[in-house]
């Protein structure tokens, strides 16, 4: 097992002895390289059912953050603890901490307010502005940051986090979108989702969980036939390839070194002839595009199958 | 085309016909203009032009020239001459008079405030009060009334104001059916036409109408005495026919009504009011192409008339509907086809961004309803039923009316059927399958007493199908209705009409509607379905309501109420006794689910069930009940809850939705494919609810409407593709089509290449072969 993995050993009951000697999860593979940190902020409610509601959702992240990082390194500030002292004070420990490679989620649970030059996140005392935040998260030398900010106004950090090393997702296209939005809640939703899922690797990257979240507000105001107040914006690159959660049941995808590679080789081909579509009859497209699937499949069933049975097998 | 807005300014130069200015009866006093008023009320068109255009030199008088302006179509000219005649000396006729011009331009808004204006300077100014009249009684307001009895009753009345106020009085009681009151107003209407030798060319139009309306179906207008006066007196007053035919759009007989029309406007080629009908009068014909010439035609002469606007713009947008006809022999190749003839017996008109999804239920639906109402009425259709779904509601609207702001849901004109699609409102308000079922309903009582039949009983058969073989069955009544029938605002049955025609309140169309649905569950319980048919024979003998009913039950009309009443009584007997305490316990529910005040909820909605347990209209206790039970831990009391709220009818979508989780978790497959599909008739473009059922449908072997499910979930673009794929993919495996269960495997590999189940189903059919 690459010891850069953190992630608990739970997903499929093996044998230690078949996890050490051969699996790993794709998930691990992408993080192997650096440590996931999240640090999510449930702001300040303002009426009892939504400080249930942020809380509810702030929890919600920690749980799934879980699923693709290791407790040290999910931090939760609520309710009193939630102030733009400690906010910042957790940043900065993470400017010392977090290094190029390593990879920071943050959260914005809660209200914004905008008054058409200052974006501030709404806090127990003094509230956190859009320009602080960026100050502070520049210094973080990450450059992998993903932050998302689920409230009122937050479209008016679109502007202010912009970087080339982070993503940002807001609930609104603009901080002059000021009504209470329903991202929150569909996004945390999303990560647990299997509809978000599209490509079925058993994890959930930014760009799925966004996709599936737009379409769930979207659906939302077209079924209560109210205009739609929030237009989520997700800016910056790479949101297909930051992965923020994995599904509980997740596939375990057990490979040596040469599948690893057949299985690259193969992906490749496949993305290959994908690219090449248009160029193709249906017919032929199909006929190729199967053969290189059907090779896939035999080595990815082939290879579950085999783990099944060696853990069958290890069992006592 | 551009089309001008819709309220465009009076103030622009059109040439509009000389006959838009219409009969004044007295109501402007010049002698010249009098003269020439004459020779065109005659006919003599080219003659009155003269005329007119030498008055508008000679004459000093500017009201004068305002009316001479108008005459000859100069609206602009006619419009600024009334407003500087006004600034030198404001009269109650002149005011008066202005108010007519823009009541002619359709500014009633505008027209009723003149009115006005001219009875606050003399408030018994009769000309103002018929002219006030004339805009209100076409807004529901009975205030029309207040207007216009006075002037009939008045004894220092001027003449023509008088002679207006009972045409228009005979108007309106033509449009309610009162046949019997219409015909005495148009007697005196002629008495008092003759004595003061007023012009009598409405009274021949409306008594032709009369005529028309009473007389055996194939009747020739041509052969009216009316007619014959009306053309001797002024061969091109196309009114002679489009004031009937007016009617007959008011009766519902839209063919007939086609055809006068047409008649209309080809002896007075600027009627551009008539083209309008003619225009709309086709286009619930179904003749879309026709529709359009004449709605053209309309706009060119008079591009003040909003329907002409609205009208043209809707039939621009139909340009982005599909047209599916069914049965179609190439549908094993294609759903989908362009209708090149119009043989089959549906066609659905759907919007594109919509076909694929609504089309498999509509079609499904209307056969079935076909089917049920065939054998149950006793009737075939003798021509294809056009099923239209409109996603915009104004769209419906304007299909409709010719304009917005309809409070309907849907509209039948005969073998066309409109409706809003279930995308035009906010979920859950409105269950458009029922929508659907209670529309082709009206097919069949339309169609197969000629059009003949009463609103009041195509509405009853309607409501009662709805309630006893529709998609949701029970009697489902909205809370606020009872109120009104316990308040015994329920009408007799000869006056039923008039609830729908001419409402004294909007909450009067909805008590009708019950009401209707009552009578004909009353019928149906007491005297047999079959009682049905026989009312429908009737009618279609041309026996109004009073008629009909002693013919058919051998009662009077004041006894068959007396039994109803009875009825009534026993029906909701417990509800009337204790309506205070449920109407009480209703509303407590409502607020105490508000507050999340659960024991509160449970207390008040049992309490108001246990008086009413059919109650699953809108803010059913039921759901609330399922709610509390579920949100204090008994979710086995929450579905049995649920189960009777759906066996009663109940279709809140939410809650079903919770109810199929919960069956599909007690592997009750059967029950939860019913739940599932139910929800599909309120809100059919969710893609995870086709996908459930799909899904269970796949369980409880029934591939082939499990595959119809997922490939609307695909339609409805899901996020999770690969899974729509897939899922279509083992409906095909399933019906052991392994081509397409291939191909759809590989397209949902194809954006998911490591998707285990998929990959599992390509090796499966690979080995296979």
């Amino acid at each position: 097992m690459n010891s850069a993995c953190k992630r608990p050993s739970t997903v499929m009951p093996m044998s230690w002895q078949k996890i050490a000697a051969s699996m790993f999860l794709l998930l691990c593979a992408v993080t192997a390289r650096a440590e996931l940190n999240v640090l999510i902020v449930e702001g300040l409610g303002g009426e009892a059912a939504y400080q249930k509601q942020f809380n509810k959702e702030a929890t919600a992240l920690q749980t799934v953050s879980l699923s693709v990082t290791s407790a040290e390194h999910v931090q939760l500030l609520t309710g009193a603890a939630a102030t733009r002292a400690n906010i910042l004070a957790v940043i900065r420990q993470l400017a010392t901490t977090l290094k190029v490679e390593d990879r920071l989620v943050m959260y914005l649970i809660g209200h914004g307010s905008y008054d058409g030059y200052t974006y501030k996140f709404n806090l127990p005392g003094t509230d956190l502005s859009g320009a602080e935040l960026a100050a502070m998260l520049n210094m973080i030398k990450s450059e992998h940051q993903l932050v998302v900010a689920t409230g009122s106004c937050s479209g008016a950090l679109q502007e202010s986090l912009k970087n080339d090393a982070r993503i940002v997702v807001t609930a609104t296209r603009t901080g002059n979108e000021r009504n209470i939005t329903q991202f929150g809640q569909y996004f945390v939703d999303a990560l647990a989702a299997t509809d978000a899922d599209t490509d079925k690797n058993g994890r959930i990257s930014m760009q799925e969980a966004f996709d599936l979240t737009s379409r769930k507000v979207k659906d939302y105001y077209q079924a209560e036939s109210r205009l739609a107040t929030e237009h989520a914006q997700l800016s910056g690159s790479r949101a297909a390839l930051f992965n923020v959660s994995q599904l509980p049941d997740a596939q375990v995808m057990p490979v040596n070194a040469s599948e690893s590679a057949r299985r690259e080789q193969l992906t490749s081909e496949i993305d290959e002839l994908r690219l090449r579509k248009e160029s193709l009859s249906e017919e032929v497209y199909l006929q190729q595009l199967e053969a290189l699937l059907l090779q896939l499949a035999e080595l990815d069933v082939g290879v579950q199958a085999d783990s099944v049975n060696a853990t069958s097998e290890a069992a006592p | 085309m551009k089309r001008v807005l819709l309220f465009m300014p009076l103030l622009c130069i059109v040439m509009t016909p000389v006959m838009a200015r219409g009969i004044h009866y007295g109501a402007v006093s010049d002698a010249a203009l009098l003269a020439c008023d004459q020779q065109q009320w005659r006919g003599q068109r080219e003659g009155a032009n003269r005329c007119y255009r030498a008055l508008f030199t000679n004459t000093n008088s500017l009201a004068t020239r305002a009316e001479v302006a108008w005459a000859l179509g100069d609206i602009k000219t006619a419009n600024e001459l009334f407003g500087e005649a006004l600034k030198q000396r404001s009269t109650p006729g002149l005011l008066t008079r202005w108010g007519e011009l823009y009541a002619e331009t359709h500014q009633n808004d505008e027209a009723l405030k003149l009115y006005q204006e001219a009875l606050e300077a003399d408030k018994n100014f009769s000309f103002a009060q018929v002219g006030a009249a004339s805009v209100l009684v076409y807004q529901y307001a009975a205030q029309a009334n207040e207007y216009l009895q006075p002037v009939i009753e008045g004894k220092n009345v001027p003449v023509g104001a008088r002679l207006r106020a009972l045409l228009l009085a005979a108007r309106v009681n033509l449009e309610d059916s009162d046949i019997a009151r219409a015909v005495e107003l148009l007697t005196e209407a002629t008495q008092v036409a003759s004595e003061a030798k007023l012009p009598m060319l409405e009274i021949y139009a409306l008594q032709a109408s009369v005529e028309l309306l009473q007389s055996p179906l194939g009747t020739q207008v041509t052969e009216s005495v009316w007619v014959k006066k009306a053309l001797e007196e002024n061969p091109t007053y196309g009114d002679i026919y489009a004031i009937p035919a007016h009617f007959y759009v008011v009766t519902r007989r839209t063919r007939e009504a086609v055809d006068l029309f047409k008649r209309a406007v080809e002896m007075q080629p600027d009627h551009w009011q008539a083209r309008v009908e003619y225009g709309s009068s086709l286009l619930r014909d179904n003749q879309i192409a026709a529709a359009r010439e004449q709605m053209e035609a309309a706009y060119k002469g008079d591009p003040y008339n909003v329907v002409t606007v609205n009208t043209l713009r809707f039939l621009d947008s139909l340009k982005d509907y599909d047209v599916l006809a069914y049965p179609d022999i190439t549908e094993q190749r294609s759903v989908r086809l362009r209708v090149q003839e119009e043989q089959s017996p549906i066609f659905l008109r759907l919007h594109k961004k919509e076909s694929a999804v609504l089309a498999p239920y509509v079609r499904r639906l209307t056969e079935q309803a076909m089917t049920v109402y065939s054998k149950q009425l006793n009737f075939k259709l003798k021509e294809p039923a056009v099923i239209e779904v409109y996603p915009n509601h104004e769209d419906f609207a304007v299909r409709t009316a010719g304009e917005p702001g309809l409070g309907l849901l849907g509209v039948t004109f005969g073998y066309v059927v409109a409706m809003d699609s279930p995308s035009a409102r906010a979920t859950d308000e409105f269950h458009w399958g029922t929508t659907l079922w209670h529309e082709l309903a009206h097919v069949f009582t339309l169609e197969s007493t000629d059009h003949r039949v009463p609103r009041w009983f195509s509405e009853g058969v309607s409501v009662y199908e709805e309630w006893n073989t529709g998609p949701v069955k029970g009697v489902s009544i909205p809370a606020d209705v009872y109120a009104a029938f316990k308040a015994g605002k329920a009408l007799p049955i000869a006056e039923l009409d008039r609830g729908f025609i001419r409402p004294d309140s909007p909450q009067q169309v909805m008590v009708s509607y019950m009401q209707a649905g009552l009578i004909c569950q009353f019928i149906a319980r007491e005297f047999g379905a079959a009682k049905f048919n026989a009312l429908l024979a009737a009618f279609k003998q041309g026996m109004d309501t009073a008629k009909a009913v002693q013919s058919v039950f051998k009662l009077e009309p004041k006894e068959f109420d007396a039994q109803f009443n009875a009825f009534m009584q026993q029906e909701f007997k417990k509800l009337f006794q204790h309506f205070d305490a449920w109407e009480n316990a209703r509303s407590t529910a409502i607020a105490s689910y508000e507050r999340s005040d659960w024991a509160a909820v449970i207390e008040s909605a049992q309490a108001a069930l246990s008086i009413l347990p059919n109650d699953v209209e809108q803010d059913s206790p039921y759901v609330a009940l399922a709610r509390a039970y579920n949100s204090t831990s008994k979710p086995a009391l929450a579905q049995a809850t649920l189960e009777k709220y759906f066996s009663l009818g109940g279709h809140d979508a939410s809650a079903l939705r919770w109810l199929a989780t919960r069956l599909r978790e007690q592997k009750k497959y059967t029950e939860a494919a019913e739940v599932l599909e139910a929800i599909n008739y309120v809100t059919p473009f969710n893609y995870e609810v086709h996908s459930e059922l799909g899904n269970t449908l796949l369980i409880l072997q029934r591939p082939s409407e499990a595959l119809a499910e997922f490939q609307v979930a695909l339609k409805l673009n899901p996020p999770d593709r690969a899974s729509a794929y897939l899922h279509i993919a083992q409906a095909f495996q399933a019906m052991q089509r392994s081509a397409e269960a291939k191909r759809n495997v590989l397209l949902a590999l194809e954006i998911a290449p490591n998707f285990r189940a998929a990959q599992q189903l390509l090796l499966e059919l690979a080995k296979a072969k």
